[in-house]
């Protein structure tokens, strides 16, 4: 999908951007910001978007201060939208960071309202500083990142005045009459007005108020019918597509299972190498009974490149490494080095890696695990790659998206197997974020499983954690090959890694090159096998905990010298 | 004004766009933050509380979910899924509901912000973005061409 506008979000946290107005800088922000702070001793301040509406809605903001380092911008649309109508003085300061640390947070803050109280001594200094803020009459409309709808009916306005009445000293009597069309008070049970939609103001779902709760709706839809939803309106494509929304969607979305089939060497027919076949189940809990088939096949690595394994998914992307390239007559050859594609198969965006291809690391083999992660605390996308090491357990090489470089680590293995084991046969892998190791254990027939060492704290040697996995019996004696078999954690598929007790295991790569998915509950100690309805045939199965996400890949990786393709 | 009632609970009057008074327990208005700021910054004490963006009829189912979650402890969650799962059915289509959602989001209450939220959500699920648009009344705004560049950029999501 085309990002019609959301660059602006991009070019306002460098430098004040003329759409960031009116803007405080040097001492006059620093002015306002110690007003903020001594609101902040008299109680007379509110921060955060959500409070300082509030106080907006209540009547009792003296002004409103929003940062214009905020990221993303349109989340203070509504506030700012309701400040204008209001007619209540608004400034942006520079930076988060020192609005934080004037409201007495030790988080940053995007935005802060400071209340009025009579007989404040503050009063006299709200008073004397509040002309001293730039002019709000500006040549060009403030109200800019939201790119401007269809302009709004003079009903649209009223509706839009309406919505933002102040509490009157003595409703209903001395409320200003208000059209008809916008409240039609209302007993019957069917002549009873909807904020959205009256007959004719379609445009309402424009206004500061529908935005929000519009946006609140459609984030619980399924990812389908989200982008089914882009072809209501213009407006609510804007909304959908807009990064906002992708951010909002996000911890909502459900995640589940996604099968992707390898490609082997024997894959049949040439054009159809170009792609990879996906499944999904509908979400978790019903990854046993009812699985589901998303439509990304043809959207998917729909490109030159062929792609070999996928690495890993976070956030809706997926991560693969592309091995082969088809050139125009149709043949296919290797590439030299590690190249990497990121997509997101709901925006059919992808990006090529191919920094690691131009600068061949010296690295010892092919790697046998990979991994695709996002940081939240630097909020950059890693790719972490793990290469066999005689010497070492694993020599993990981390890179991070965006940068020229390459960052070896060498995490040292628990001191319990170092010396013990041979290092071909561990499996590294991330489960639920933890770096984890795992390999196969067998004391007697009847007691073969799994050792698992989690690494609780990253670097620290002593948080190696081990959980030792049994397999059933019974799962022993239908798939014995089980044991034989590279058994690796893939992850949970809950949001919330430390409350739930299922993690997915896959047995891959032994006998026929069948797969077999189980899941192991870590309170009860059981594993039972995960039946997919996924044509399981002699292609290896790869399965990744999958969050469809409507991130676009422009507002994640643009600005990083990157080139989003579209499939 | 604030009344107490002979169990020392202290009563609450709100008032409705439409002028309609409505007399609640202290415990049951709080379930709204915006009113719990209010009762907190000492707006209660003077007459009643003015709530200029919700009318009477809205205000009453408001007033029948706060008092029903305020009542609840944790135990009873099932039992109190099966009423919300009732309450939003008695709101009987998609226009009530979006005025109980715009009331619950200017009353800020999480729970039925939620609620109503899901509902309208699960009724949206599956439908065609015409059925959507007559849903709410929403003017079709994209221009043959556009509608048609929109539809190929989507065009998985259709089929």
């Amino acid at each position: 999908m085309a990002l019609p506008s959301n660059s602006d979000d991009h070019e306002c946290c460098e430098t004040f951007d003329p759409k960031v107005y009116p803007s405080a800088d040097g001492p006059l922000a620093e002015e306002i910001l110690d007003l903020v702070r001594e609101a902040a001793s008299y109680k007379q301040l509110k921060h955060g978007v959500k409070e300082a509406i509030k106080t907006l809605e209540m009547g009792i903001s003296e002004f409103v201060v929003m940062t214009a380092d905020t990221k993303p911008l349109i989340i203070l649309h509504d506030l700012h939208v309701l400040a204008e109508d209001k007619n209540i003085p608004y400034v942006f300061v520079p930076s988060m960071k020192a609005l934080g640390k004037a409201c007495g947070s030790a988080r940053p803050v995007s935005a802060a309202s400071v209340t009025s109280n009579e007989g404040s001594q503050l009063n006299t200094q709200i008073t004397a500083l509040k002309p001293r803020f730039p002019s709000h009459n500006l040549p060009t409309p403030p109200r800019c990142w939201l790119p401007p709808p269809p302009p709004p009916s003079p009903t649209t306005t009223k509706v839009l005045l309406d919505c933002a009445q102040p509490p009157p000293p003595a409703p209903p009597a001395s409320r200003a009459p208000t059209p008809s069309i916008v409240r039609p008070v209302l007993m019957g049970k069917k002549k009873y007005s909807s904020g959205i939609g009256e007959r004719g103001c379609h445009t309402q779902v424009s206004s500061y108020l529908a935005i929000g709760i519009i946006a609140n709706i459609l984030i619980r839809l399924p990812t389908k019918d989200i982008v089914r939803c882009m072809r209501v309106c213009k407006s609510w494509r804007q909304l959908l597509t807009s990064p906002y929304f992708a951010k909002l969607h996000l911890p909502m979305a459900q995640q589940c299972l996604l099968f992707c089939r390898a490609l082997s060497e024997a894959a049949p027919q040439p054009l159809k190498r170009n792609m990879l076949p996906l499944t999904t189940t509908s979400s978790a809990d019903h990854a046993q009974t009812s699985p589901v088939t998303l439509d990304v096949g043809p959207r998917f690595f729909h490109t030159q490149e062929t792609v070999g394994v996928v690495v890993g998914s976070c956030n809706g992307l997926l991560c693969s490494v592309v091995s082969h390239e088809t050139d125009a007559s149709g043949r296919r050859r290797e590439l030299p080095g590690l190249r990497f594609c990121v997509c997101n198969p709901v925006t059919g965006e992808y990006i090529l890696i191919g920094s690691l291809a131009k600068r061949p690391l010296a690295y010892p083999g092919y790697p046998h695990a990979m991994e695709f992660f996002h940081c939240p605390l630097s909020d950059q996308y890693k790719i972490m790659v793990f290469f066999r090491d005689p010497q070492q357990v694993s020599l993990p090489m981390i890179y991070t998206l965006g940068k020229d470089e390459a960052v070896r680590l060498v995490i040292p293995a628990p001191p319990q197997i170092r010396g013990n084991v041979d290092a071909c046969d561990l499996n590294v892998s991330l489960c639920r974020g933890w770096l984890s190791l795992s390999m196969a254990t067998r004391r007697t027939w009847h007691d073969s499983g799994l050792d698992i060492w989690i690494m609780k704290e990253y670097g620290e040697v002593s948080s190696w954690t081990k959980q030792h996995v049994v397999l059933s019996s019974s799962l022993a004696r239908r798939s014995p090959k089980v044991m034989e078999q590279r058994v690796i954690p893939i992850g949970s598929t809950s949001k919330r890694a430390e409350e739930d007790d299922k993690v997915f295991l896959l047995s891959k790569g032994g006998g026929r090159g069948a797969s077999i998915l189980l899941s192991y509950n870590l309170r009860t100690n059981k594993t039972e096998e995960v039946e997919v309805n996924v044509n399981r045939g002699k292609h290896c199965l790869f399965v990744v905990p999958y969050t469809p996400s409507l991130l676009s890949l422009g507002d994640v990786f643009g600005g990083n010298g990157f080139t989003i393709l579209k499939s | 004004m604030s009344i107490t009632t002979e169990n020392n609970e202290k009563m609450i009057t709100l008032m409705s766009s439409d002028g309609e008074e409505f007399v609640v327990e202290e415990a049951v208005a709080a379930q709204s933050q915006t009113i719990k700021h209010l009762i907190e910054d000492g707006c209660s004490t003077e007459g009643s509380i003015p709530l200029p963006n919700v009318t009477g009829r809205v205000l009453s189912e408001v007033i029948q979910y706060c008092k029903k979650h305020s009542s609840s402890d944790d135990k009873e969650e099932k039992e109190l899924e099966a009423w919300d799962a009732e309450f939003v059915k008695a709101a009987d289509d998609h226009v009530a509901l979006t005025d109980l959602m715009m009331a619950a989001n200017f009353l800020d209450i999480k729970g039925l912000l939620d609620l109503v939220a899901q509902t309208l959500a699960n009724m949206i699920t599956g439908k065609s973005p015409e059925e959507v648009r007559r849903m709410w009344n929403i003017k079709n705004d994209f221009t043959p061409e556009e509608a048609e560049k929109v539809r190929k950029e989507n065009q998985w999501a259709f089929e």
